[in-house]
């Protein structure tokens, strides 16, 4: 066992972890990942990268934080950092309450009274943390022994933690349009869920009652909430308003206003035999007041991809108008554009062999459901290793220990790390009082 | 040109012209012995720092955020932060003040490169209004304060040890600078740190993630995890001295790439503005 514990705290073992990991990361960054990249992203990186493919496939490279071997070496990293950090806890204990106090380091003698110089040692903030035979111990900053334990322990914590949640965690994206209800186990716009997680299902059915959203001169974004309705099974009902900051916690699951947002174009196509099809085109916000928004759509019955764009506002002016203009564009099998219509509310036109109206417009937005446990264990952890770190770098405990020698008194100084930063304490206790080298 | 930017770049070029002086005075102090100039370019960058504060004071109230949001405003407050914790760090340890001969320059170039950038201010965007956003951005710029002081250290290390360079005699034993350079890598460690536990706070108040794994975290990760080899090298491993001071210059350039570099490279909510 402890040749086992002495191989994974070596040097060459915790460097290899830390690099594995490094690794990891590095894929990640290189290889686009599925839970933050669009999937049209995806397609033409894969469509350019073909011989790489089989081992995004095989190793899972586009998700690779949610791979059941990424949560191995996770699990290795953890074994090492529990059994650190239990030698970290011994360590710290030892060096707060060590009794084997005595020192090889030779001390110098100081040629005064005990209290005169215990008075000037506790002057410089140093505090008599024991006596033990014939020695006293003072410890200035006793709490910075335990900086590297919580450091470590800390880590455990948010490693942990992120494996509870790289299992469990449940995340959930709906676009949802204004007056649209979502029942409870009705499929999710994105769904995204930990390695051992059932399927996400809502608590209860929840209503988009209304997209409340401003910008500013600049057409830049300066506020986004939703008004929503959540009605649980017996019928009732309950208003709340999550935005951009503003979360909602409903039974458990946390409801995050996402900045997506646009509007919902709901248009009739007739065939020239008098068939109908009708469909409701979500489209991204426009950026620009002067810039479209697009959406690409594959309309079932349609034989076309459709591809459509809007300004907020027809007459490109404003970002919020109630006038948006719609542009259709029907594609052939190789992207070339058959036909395409410019429609506002109300109007109709020619779309290739078919006649476009545009019936209605609403808002849509996204809104995000989370349920993470394990979420409190990361921020702990993190407040942990600060104050960890804290306490190693800011408070670096330094000791002092007298002993009573025949011509006076034996001083020995043990700094445990920066030593050439404080080294005048010592120095300026030496020198308020004759002394003489130990030797 | 607007009065707002009028106003903004007279501040901001006074404050490039007396840390300009001050580095003379400084450079008179540290190389050639004038201690009296020495002593007087510290009044002299104090002056700077105040002028150069009221330029961002006067930014930030009439745009309404902090220095966060466009390239000018966020190099210059990354110097001004830089050498305003350098002061704060020399009343501590005023063994540092050789450091000032990296300090002074460093932050009167961020200051002068800032302003070839296009000073227009962008709105803040709902996502970014939260407290842990502010928390963030300070920390971060307090952390890079700290790494440009043992950066400054570790470079003294090596041109200590391998020139004769007639001032770095002057400067404290090898060891000492060793120890300085260790001291402020573990400080710019810690708030470093900081940084990530309230951006991670932020992240999952904004869009319910602690960490989304966009390019600049990722970075900011990679970064994070050097310092801590570094760190854990010098304290369990016995790392010291001329090793250590080049794996520090390797993890500062890591910081410059993460900072600096990934934001203009690569799409993500840090940079969204940014660019």
């Amino acid at each position: 066992m402890n040749k086992f514990k002495s191989f994974l705290l070596s040097r060459k073992p915790v460097i290899t972890q830390i690099s594995l990991i490094l690794s990891v990361v590095l894929l990640g960054y290189s290889f686009p990942q599925r839970f933050s990249t669009s999937q049209a992203v995806i397609d033409k990186w894969r469509g350019a990268n073909p011989a790489l493919v089989p081992w995004v496939e095989k190793l899972g490279l586009d998700h690779v934080y949610t791979t059941p071997w990424f949560a191995v070496i996770l699990s290795i990293f953890l074994l090492t950092l529990i059994i650190s950090t239990s030698d970290q806890i011994k360590k710290s204990f030892h060096l707060t309450f060590k009794k084997d106090i005595f020192t090889q380091k030779e001390g110098t003698i100081i040629h005064t009274s005990e209290e005169a110089l215990v008075s000037a040692i506790r002057k410089k903030g140093y505090i008599n943390i024991g006596t033990y035979e014939a020695a006293k111990r003072f410890v200035k900053h006793p709490w910075g022994y335990c900086g590297n334990m919580l450091l470590h322990l800390g880590l455990v914590a948010i490693i942990a933690s992120s494996l509870v949640l790289l299992l469990t965690q449940k995340r959930g994206l709906l676009h949802l349009v204004e007056e649209e209800v979502q029942e409870p186990g009705k499929p999710w716009t994105v769904e995204e869920n930990g390695l051992l997680a059932d399927r996400f299902v809502l608590p209860d059915a929840i209503r988009l009652d209304k997209v409340n959203y401003e910008f500013w001169d600049s057409d830049d974004l300066k506020s986004l909430s939703s008004d929503i309705t959540i009605i649980d099974p017996q019928g009732n009902s309950r208003q709340y308003k999550p935005g951009i900051n503003k979360i909602i916690t409903y039974k458990g699951t946390r409801i995050y206003q996402s900045n997506t947002l646009g509007h919902a174009f709901f248009v009739e196509l007739i065939d020239k035999e008098g068939a109908e099809a009708s469909t409701i085109l979500l489209i991204e916000h426009p950026r620009r007041r002067d810039k479209p928004g697009h959406g690409s759509f594959n309309v079932d019955d349609l034989p076309y991809p459709i591809k459509a764009n809007y300004f907020a506002d027809a007459d490109k002016k404003m970002m919020t108008g109630g006038n948006p203009l719609l542009n259709i564009m029907i594609t052939d099998d190789k992207n070339k554009l058959v036909n395409e219509v410019s429609l506002k509310l109300g109007e109709s036109g020619e779309l290739g062999p078919y006649t476009a109206r545009l019936v209605y417009i609403s808002r849509w937005s996204g809104l995000i459901f989370v349920q993470d446990p394990g979420m409190s264990g990361v921020f702990f952890g993190f407040s942990i290793i600060i104050i960890g770190v804290m306490l190693s770098y800011f408070t670096p405990p330094r000791e002092f220990l007298i002993r009573k020698e025949r011509e006076g008194y034996s001083l020995v100084w043990i700094p445990t790390k920066f030593e050439k930063f404080y080294e005048e304490e010592f120095k300026e206790i030496c020198s308020s009082f004759a002394w003489s080298d130990g030797k | 040109m607007s009065n707002q930017y009028i106003i903004e770049s007279v501040f901001n070029w006074a404050a490039v012209i007396i840390y300009a002086i001050a580095i003379i005075f400084n450079a008179a102090g540290v190389i050639f012995n004038k201690e009296k100039s020495g002593r007087r370019s510290y009044f002299i960058v104090s002056a700077g720092l105040l002028s150069h504060g009221c330029a961002l004071l006067y930014r930030w109230t009439t745009s309404g955020h902090g220095p966060y949001m466009v390239r000018y405003e966020v190099i210059s407050a990354d110097a001004w932060i830089a050498l305003f914790c350098f002061l704060v760090f020399l009343k501590f340890y005023p063994r540092i003040k050789f450091a000032s001969i990296i300090i002074f320059p460093v932050t009167m170039l961020a200051l002068g490169l800032s302003l070839f950038f296009d000073p227009k201010a962008n709105q803040l965007p709902p996502s970014l209004k939260s407290i842990w956003l502010v928390l963030h951005v300070s920390f971060i710029k307090i952390a890079l304060g700290a790494l440009l002081i043992a950066l400054a250290f570790s470079i003294f290390y090596v041109l200590k040890k391998h020139t004769r360079i007639q001032w770095l005699q002057k400067l404290p034993d090898l060891e000492t600078i060793d120890v300085y350079a260790y001291r402020f890598a573990g400080f710019g460690f810690a708030f470093w740190t900081i940084t990530t536990l309230a951006g991670s706070i932020w992240g999952y108040q904004s869009w319910g993630r602690f960490w989304a794994w966009d390019p600049i975290e990722t970075w900011a990760l990679i970064t994070w995890i050097f310092f801590g080899v570094y760190l854990h090298l010098r304290h369990f491993f016995g790392l010291k001295g001329e090793n250590a001071a080049y794996l520090f210059m390797l993890c500062f350039l890591l910081t410059l790439l993460s900072v600096f570099f990934v934001p203009f490279l690569e799409s993500s909510i840090h940079s969204e503005y940014f660019k």
